[in-house]
């Protein structure tokens, strides 16, 4: 996908898992320049290693959000995590960790490399809805990008 | 280990069991070598002393005899020269018929008795005690003194005997009388007198006591006692009657010695001779024997004790030794030594000992290892099953976020094409794939807490409680709450905190129904463990099931009555046995329930 103002990119291997965050992203129209990568590769890629230089820089610049599943084959969310951290161009967009995981030692590494928030996606659907909607209210309309 | 304390009788005391070894051996024998020494050197002395005190006597006795014999030759001369001498034809026709003419002839031969000094007077004396002639070249007062005792001397009853009579003393000095019959008649009739006075050459008295040799002392006595001398002067006679018995005496001389003495006549005399023999004296060697027995017998023991002494250090030395390297090892320590360059009893024993301990040594190591690697394996094994835990619960969870989320946009989507009953179905495809999703979670926490190490800390039970009852808010509002202070709770914070809100959670829900819920929450201590109890007073349960209440998804409501997947309580009694302590309820039906768990007081 190749969107001149992506502002969300979702970083996401269950299909299904994305098709539900979008629809209520949609929901709520905060879905039109939204990004779905399917793995930890190709949100890297995405990020430092597009073929097209230029509109890589222009997305770098637009992200309001960085959605970000940590279990996922090749490369999982912790790497991409620090990848994103580490790296002048992109540490300051903000990373929600959307995840299924609770356990404590994920939690803590996570917040460690910086990330912003941590959510567990629930089983129950009602809760997640809400969730999605307070995130995308939040992130993509209240609160003020950084300055890049 | 502990020592058994040794009865208390009689042989064990004399055998000192309560004395270590090391004494004991030496003492024991001690005592044996001093029985023996004693009682061998008693035997062996008094031997010596009979037989010394018998040679003694023996040797008293001859010399007596001796002195006896050589004394009664002395006076048996005396006596015949006068015999001689009073036989004379001119002496008695002299003494018996008193002619004048034979008065020079007579003076005469009474000077011819003169031999030496020591006869002071020679006379004769008629059968009144007259003096009829005498010689002497005395003092006439001495001459008197001597005449005088005639009349109490006591006559011989044989006529032609003559004899040497008792001594007596004048002034100091000893004389004594010869007298022998002049006529054949007995009793009657004149007799001839030599008074002599008792001296004796020092050299013969050197002479004498050389003769009798060192501790022994002559003494001649009147047979009946009434005067004794040492040839010289008169002395002290013994303090016991001396007779003729043949006999020994044994008395305090005046010297103040014990003195063993013997007697003999001296013929020819009322005398007697006495040898008084020095006990001491005699029993000398013996007394030496004695003294060189108990320096020999000193040093034997000496010797003994040492040798003993040495002996048991010897064999209690190795044994302390190894002693010592027993106990260490029972603490854990190998490296003390132990002497094995011996070939005896004991040297085996250490041989042996060191053996066993490179076994047990060797063992333990063995042992350790073991436990090294079964744990390793344990928690090797441990790591695994979290992992799969882990990696099952997210997966598991994924489906059903699928189910549940399809599911509502398919509601959303196409709500106006469906009516009620469709609606009512998505509702249930909703509700049963959420309640998978408790399912797996309690299974989860289950499975955590059955695997988890339990980090046991001192924490305030209160403090905990407290935190609970404000996180569960809502629930909580109408709710009349009776916490009593609460002790400390020694034990794993985050499951004992995991306890309280299955138990609390349970109470609220339970007691939910009612219109005036009350949770009391309490503790007491009971045999060395602290107990505590929450109780509500909400539905209760039949107790018949309560076999049933602390197992894995057994449940004694219908999800109807009250939700719950039935995990909380397992959950309770796995998280509490693993602590050591244990759990029990007592409830009724509609009248509420109360949860006891103990724990071990730290």
């Amino acid at each position: 996908m190749n969107y001149n103002t992506v502002d969300i990119l979702l970083v996401e291997d269950n299909a299904e898992d994305a098709e539900l965050t979008i629809y209520q992203l949609k929901k709520y129209n905060m879905a039109n320049n939204l990004c779905h990568v399917k793995d930890g590769e190709e949100a890297i890629e995405y990020l430092f290693a597009s073929a097209n230089v230029k509109e890589q820089n222009e997305n770098l610049n637009s992200l309001k959000l960085i959605l970000l599943d940590i279990k996922m084959p090749k490369v999982n969310g912790i790497e991409v995590l620090k990848k994103i951290k580490s790296d002048p161009r992109t540490k300051t967009i903000p990373i929600v960790i959307l995840t299924s995981s609770k356990e404590d030692p994920d939690i803590k590494s996570c917040y460690d490399l910086g990330a912003n928030s941590y959510l567990v996606k629930p089983v129950n659907f009602e809760g997640f809805a809400e969730a999605i909607k307070n995130l995308g209210l939040y992130w993509l309309l209240l609160n003020h990008p950084p300055i890049r | 280990m502990h020592n058994i304390p040794p009865k208390k009788n009689i042989f064990n005391f004399l055998s000192f069991q309560h004395l270590s070894l090391k004494k004991r051996l030496p003492l024991l024998i001690f005592i044996l070598l001093l029985i023996v020494i004693v009682s061998f050197s008693l035997a062996t002395y008094l031997t010596i002393w009979k037989s010394t005190e018998k040679i003694g006597k023996e040797r008293l006795r001859s010399l007596t005899g001796e002195l006896a014999t050589m004394l009664s030759q002395s006076t048996g001369n005396m006596v015949s020269l006068h015999k001689k001498t009073a036989k004379n034809d001119s002496l008695r026709e002299y003494a018996t018929l008193g002619n004048a003419g034979l008065e020079s002839t007579v003076l005469n031969l009474l000077k011819k008795l003169r031999t030496d000094s020591s006869v002071i007077l020679v006379e004769l004396i008629d059968n009144k005690g007259k003096k009829l002639l005498g010689y002497s070249e005395a003092s006439p007062g001495l001459q008197a003194q001597l005449h005088q005792k005639w009349s109490s001397l006591l006559h011989p009853k044989k006529t032609d005997s003559g004899q040497v009579l008792n001594m007596f003393s004048l002034a100091g000095t000893i004389y004594y009388p010869i007298i022998t019959p002049v006529s054949r008649n007995s009793g009657s009739g004149p007799n001839l007198v030599s008074w002599r006075q008792m001296v004796t050459a020092p050299g013969s008295v050197e002479q004498i006591n050389n003769l009798m040799g060192r501790g022994a002392s002559l003494a001649i006595g009147n047979k009946d006692g009434s005067l004794w001398t040492d040839l010289n002067r008169p002395i002290q006679g013994p303090a016991v009657a001396i007779t003729d018995a043949e006999e020994y005496f044994t008395y305090k001389a005046s010297s103040g010695n014990l003195v063993i003495a013997a007697t003999q006549p001296i013929s020819n005399s009322s005398w007697r001779v006495l040898i008084e023999y020095s006990k001491e004296a005699m029993l000398e060697s013996a007394n030496r024997f004695l003294k060189w027995l108990i320096l020999i017998g000193g040093i034997l023991l000496l010797a003994g004790i040492i040798t003993t002494w040495q002996m048991s250090s010897n064999i209690t030395g190795p044994l302390n030794q190894i002693t010592d390297a027993a106990i260490a090892i029972s603490k854990g320590d190998y490296t003390i030594p132990v002497n094995t360059k011996r070939n005896d009893e004991l040297g085996k024993l250490a041989h042996a000992f060191e053996e066993m301990k490179q076994q047990v040594q060797f063992t333990q190591a063995k042992l350790e290892n073991k436990v090294k690697e079964r744990t390793a394996q344990l928690e090797a094994v441990n790591k695994e099953l979290e992992a799969f835990s882990y990696s099952v619960s997210h997966d598991l969870r994924a489906p059903l976020r699928g189910i549940i989320g399809f599911t509502s946009i398919l509601e959303d989507k196409y709500t106006n094409q469906l009516d009620d009953e469709a609606k009512r179905l998505t509702n249930i495809i909703k509700r049963n794939t959420i309640k998978m999703g408790s399912l797996i979670d309690d299974l989860l926490s289950f499975s955590k807490f059955s695997r988890q190490d339990l980090l046991k800390i001192n924490f305030s039970t209160s403090d905990i409680i407290t935190e609970i009852i404000t996180d569960m808010d809502s629930a909580t509002k109408k709710v009349e709450w009776d916490i009593q202070a609460l002790p400390h709770t020694f034990g794993d914070i985050n499951s004992i905190r995991q306890v309280w809100v299955n138990l609390i959670s349970n109470a609220l829900k339970y007691s939910g129904n009612s219109a005036t819920p009350r949770i009391e929450i309490g503790s007491y201590s009971e045999g060395g463990q602290i107990v505590f109890f929450i109780k509500d007073n909400g539905v209760g349960f039949d107790t018949k099931y309560m076999d049933k209440l602390f197992k894995v998804f057994q449940r004694l409501h219908s999800t109807k009555e009250f939700e719950g997947t039935g995990v909380g309580l397992a959950i309770v009694e796995k998280i509490i046995s693993r602590h050591g302590g244990k759990v029990w309820a007592k409830a009724e039906k509609d009248n509420g329930a109360t949860f006891f768990f103990s724990l071990p007081s730290q």
